[in-house]
C-alpha cells in the first residue's frame, strides 16, 4: 500500500514517535477526526466514541504503527462505517443529519449525502471536505484506487439522481 | 470536473453542490468550540508543533475503551410481556435437536456454577466499597426517578490493553502508583529532550513530568526507554513513582521470559500485578435514570488502577473536589456536568443532563444507593426489562434455539456473569459473538468449513430478529460475503466489537 502523500511523521520520529506522540496526535487531530466521524455517523456522541476507539486502537499498537496519523484516520473511517452498519440494524428510525439548516440548495444536497450508505459517505467526505485525491483516499482506507474511484462514482451517481 | 473521475463522468454541477454542502454542513455538526479551530490546523499531514509524552491520550484511550464497552448499543427498547427475549417465565428447551453445536462442543446446560453476586446490596454508592468481581446494582433514591436503560459487560475492551505489558500498581485511591513495561520492535530512536538514564547497564532515556495539568492529578509521570540486546526497545511508564524507582523496577524486568510476549519479574513488595486477561474479569456497567425531564447516567468500571491512569490527560480540569467526588465540567458540554470518583477497585462516572448545574448533580450522586436484585429490577421503568446475572440461562437457551453453534461453544459459561444488563443488549452481543466465531471458522477453513460457517450465520439471521429483537441484516450481509468469497469484507466483520469469548470459538 502506498504511504500517504504527506507523511505526518518523519522517519526519525517514527522510531520513538509512535510511543511519544499519541498525546500530541490527540491534541492536533481530535477535532478533525471528530468531524470526519460525525459526518459519517451523523451522530456526534457516536462519533466521539468512534474517535476514542481509534485512539484506543492506536494505543494498543502504538509501538508498531509507522504512520499514527494515517492509522487514526483509517480507524475512524472504518469504525464509523461499522458503527453505522450496526446502528442500522438496531434502530428502527434511520440516522438523520442534525446540523442547523442552511440554504435550500445546501440542505437538499446535504440531505442526499446523509442518505448515502456510510462507506460511500465516508469517501465523499474525504474527497470534498478534506480535498483528498483518489490515491490519498485509497491510501488512507487501504483500498485500491480503482475501488475508491468506483465507490465515489456510485455515490455521485446516486446523488445526481437524487438532486436532479 | 475533476480528473480522477474522467472515466466516470458525473455532472460538474453535482460535484459542486456536494462539495459546497459537505464543506458547509460538516463543521456545523461539531460543537461550537470545534468551529473555532480551523480544519486545516488539524489536518492529517500537519507536522506536530511540539512534543510531549504520550500518556495523556493513551490514558484517555484507556478510559474510552472501558466507557465505550459499557455504553455501546444501549438504547434498548425491549418489551416486557411480549414474545421474544426478556420474558420472565423460564424457557422450555425442546431437546438436543433444537440447538446444534457443531463438532460436539460441550453442550451441557443443565448444571451451572453459582452466580457470583457478591456486591453489597445496601449502602451509599459514594461510601461503600464494592468488590472487584461483581458489578453493583444501583438505584437512584429520589421520588419520580426510574431506571430507564442499562447495559453491562464482562468483556475485555477490544483486544486487550495489557496482554503484551507487565503492569503493577501500588497503594490505593488517588495516590495509587502505576508501573507498566513492554517491548517494541522499533529501535530506540530520537532521544532529543530526554535525560540519559542507566538501566541495568543499558543506555536509556527518560522524560519526566511533575503532573498532568489537563486532569489536575498530581504525581510524577515517567516514560523510560532503553535498547535491548536483541534490537528491540524496552519501554516503561510510571505514575507517581520517582525516576530512580522507575529505573530500578525496569532493571529487574526480564524481557525474554519463558512465556512471552510480556516482560516479567517478581512482583515487588507493595505492588499488585494487573492481569486482566487471566485474573478478574473487566467489568463495566451503565445505568440510565430519568424523571421525564432530567437524566442521570452512571457508568462504572473495575480495575481502578487502569481507570485511574485513564483519568490522566482527559482534557478536563477537576475543578470542584467534594469529598471523594471530583466534579468536572466538560467545556464543550456545559449543560452536562460530570462527576467522577474512585472507590476501592471501581471508578464511577455520573453525568447529568437537563440539570440546573453541578449542585443538582451532586445531590443526585449522593442519592445513588446500592440495591438487591429485586429492588433494582423494581426501580426500572415499566417498559424496561432488566436481565439480572442469575437470569441468563433461560435467555441463552432461548437464543440458541434453532441456531447452529460454532465448535467449542462453552455453553455453560455464558449465563455466569456478574453484571446486570438488558435482554436485548445481551442478545445483541450473544449473536454478534456467535457470528464472529463463524467468521473465524470461515477464515480458517476449507470448503466444508465455509459451508458450515454460511449455514451458521444464516441460522443467526433467521433467528436473531424473531427471538432477540436484533436486526438480521448484518448476518444476512455476512453470509452473502462468505458465499461470494469476499475475504476482505468477511475479515472486517465485527472488527473491534467481537466479544472476547468469541475468540475461543469456531
Amino acid at each position: 500500500m502506498r504511504e500517504q502523500p504527506t507523511s505526518p511523521v518523519s522517519e526519525p520520529e517514527q522510531a520513538r514517535g509512535a510511543e511519544a506522540d499519541v498525546g500530541e496526535l490527540f491534541r492536533l487531530h481530535h477535532r478533525r477526526l471528530l468531524g470526519l466521524a460525525t459526518a459519517i455517523t451523523l451522530d456526534r456522541s457516536i462519533a466521539e466514541e468512534v474517535v476514542q476507539d481509534a485512539f484506543v486502537g492506536l494505543h494498543r499498537h502504538v509501538a508498531d504503527v509507522r504512520n499514527p496519523a494515517g492509522y487514526l484516520q483509517r480507524s475512524v473511517v472504518n469504525l464509523a462505517v461499522t458503527r453505522v452498519r450496526r446502528l442500522r440494524r438496531s434502530r428502527s428510525v434511520p440516522l438523520e443529519p442534525s446540523a442547523p439548516p442552511s440554504t435550500p440548495e445546501i440542505d437538499e444536497a446535504w440531505t442526499a449525502v446523509a442518505r448515502l450508505p456510510a462507506h460511500q459517505r465516508a469517501v465523499v467526505v474525504l474527497r470534498y471536505w478534506d480535498d483528498m485525491t483518489i490515491d490519498a483516499i485509497a491510501s488512507v482506507l487501504g483500498r485500491p484506487a480503482g475501488s475508491v474511484k468506483s465507490t465515489l462514482h456510485r455515490a455521485l451517481k446516486r446523488l445526481e439522481k437524487e438532486l436532479s | 470536473m475533476n480528473d480522477d473521475l474522467l472515466d466516470h463522468p458525473v455532472s460538474p454541477d453535482v460535484e459542486r453542490r456536494v462539495r459546497a454542502a459537505v464543506r458547509e454542513m460538516v463543521p456545523k455538526l461539531l460543537p461550537a468550540a470545534d468551529l473555532e479551530a480551523p480544519v486545516t490546523a488539524a489536518r492529517i499531514g500537519a507536522a506536530p508543533s511540539s512534543r510531549r509524552p504520550r500518556i495523556a491520550a493513551a490514558a484517555a484511550a484507556l478510559l474510552a475503551a472501558a466507557a465505550v464497552i459499557g455504553v455501546i448499543a444501549v438504547s434498548a427498547t425491549s418489551r416486557r410481556g411480549e414474545p421474544g427475549i426478556g420474558g420472565s417465565s423460564p424457557v422450555t428447551v425442546d431437546g438436543p435437536s433444537a440447538t446444534t453445536p457443531l463438532d460436539a462442543g460441550p453442550a451441557a446446560t443443565a448444571s451451572l456454577p453459582p452466580v457470583p453476586v457478591t456486591s453489597p446490596a445496601a449502602g451509599d454508592l459514594l461510601s461503600t466499597v464494592v468488590p472487584l468481581d461483581a458489578a453493583p446494582l444501583v438505584v437512584l433514591d429520589r421520588e419520580g426517578w426510574q431506571l430507564t436503560s442499562l447495559t453491562g459487560t464482562d468483556d475485555l475492551p477490544t483486544g486487550d490493553l495489557t496482554m503484551n505489558r507487565y503492569v503493577i500498581v501500588g497503594g490505593a485511591g488517588d495516590q495509587q502508583t502505576w508501573f507498566q513495561a513492554w517491548a517494541s520492535e522499533d529501535p530506540a530512536g530520537d532521544a532529543a529532550g530526554a535525560q540519559p538514564v542507566d538501566v541495568d547497564g543499558a543506555a536509556g532515556h527518560a522524560t519526566v513530568r511533575e503532573s498532568d495539568p489537563s486532569s489536575g492529578l498530581d504525581g510524577l509521570i515517567v516514560h523510560l526507554w532503553w535498547p535491548l540486546t536483541d534490537g528491540r526497545t524496552a519501554h516503561a511508564t510510571s505514575l507517581r513513582l520517582p525516576l530512580e524507582v522507575t529505573a530500578g523496577l525496569a532493571a529487574d524486568l526480564d524481557f525474554d521470559p519463558p512465556a512471552p510476549p510480556a516482560p516479567a519479574m517478581a512482583v515487588p513488595e507493595g505492588f499488585t500485578r494487573i492481569e486482566p486477561t487471566t485474573a478478574s474479569p473487566w467489568l463495566s456497567f451503565g445505568y440510565w435514570y430519568g424523571d421525564g425531564d432530567r437524566t442521570l447516567e452512571l457508568n462504572g468500571q473495575n480495575l481502578a488502577a487502569i481507570s485511574l491512569l485513564a483519568q490522566v490527560g482527559t482534557g478536563r480540569a477537576a475543578d470542584r473536589p467534594a469529598g471523594e467526588v471530583a466534579v468536572t465540567v466538560d467545556p464543550s458540554t456545559p449543560d452536562a456536568p460530570e462527576a467522577s470518583w474512585q472507590l476501592g477497585d471501581w471508578l464511577y462516572t455520573a453525568r447529568g443532563e437537563g440539570l440546573s448545574g453541578e449542585d443538582e448533580l451532586l445531590t443526585l450522586v449522593h442519592a445513588l444507593q446500592l440495591a438487591d436484585p429485586g429492588t433494582f429490577a423494581a426501580a426500572a421503568a415499566p417498559d424496561v426489562d432488566v436481565l439480572l446475572p442469575g437470569d441468563r440461562l433461560p435467555l441463552v437457551q432461548e437464543l440458541e434455539q434453532g441456531v447452529l453453534l460454532p465448535a467449542n461453544t462453552p455453553m455453560v459459561e455464558w449465563p455466569v456473569s456478574p453484571v446486570a444488563t438488558s435482554p436485548r443488549d445481551f442478545a445483541f452481543r450473544f449473536y454478534l459473538g456467535l457470528a464472529c466465531a463463524w467468521r473465524t471458522t470461515w477464515m480458517r477453513g476449507d470448503v466444508t468449513a465455509h459451508d458450515s460457517a454460511v449455514a451458521g450465520v444464516e441460522s443467526i439471521a433467521a433467528r436473531a430478529e424473531q427471538v432477540g429483537d436484533v436486526s438480521p441484516e448484518p448476518y444476512t450481509e455476512l453470509a452473502g460475503w462468505m458465499r461470494a468469497g469476499d475475504t476482505e469484507e468477511v475479515t472486517s466483520f465485527g472488527s473491534n466489537d467481537c466479544p472476547t469469548w468469541s475468540q475461543q470459538l469456531g
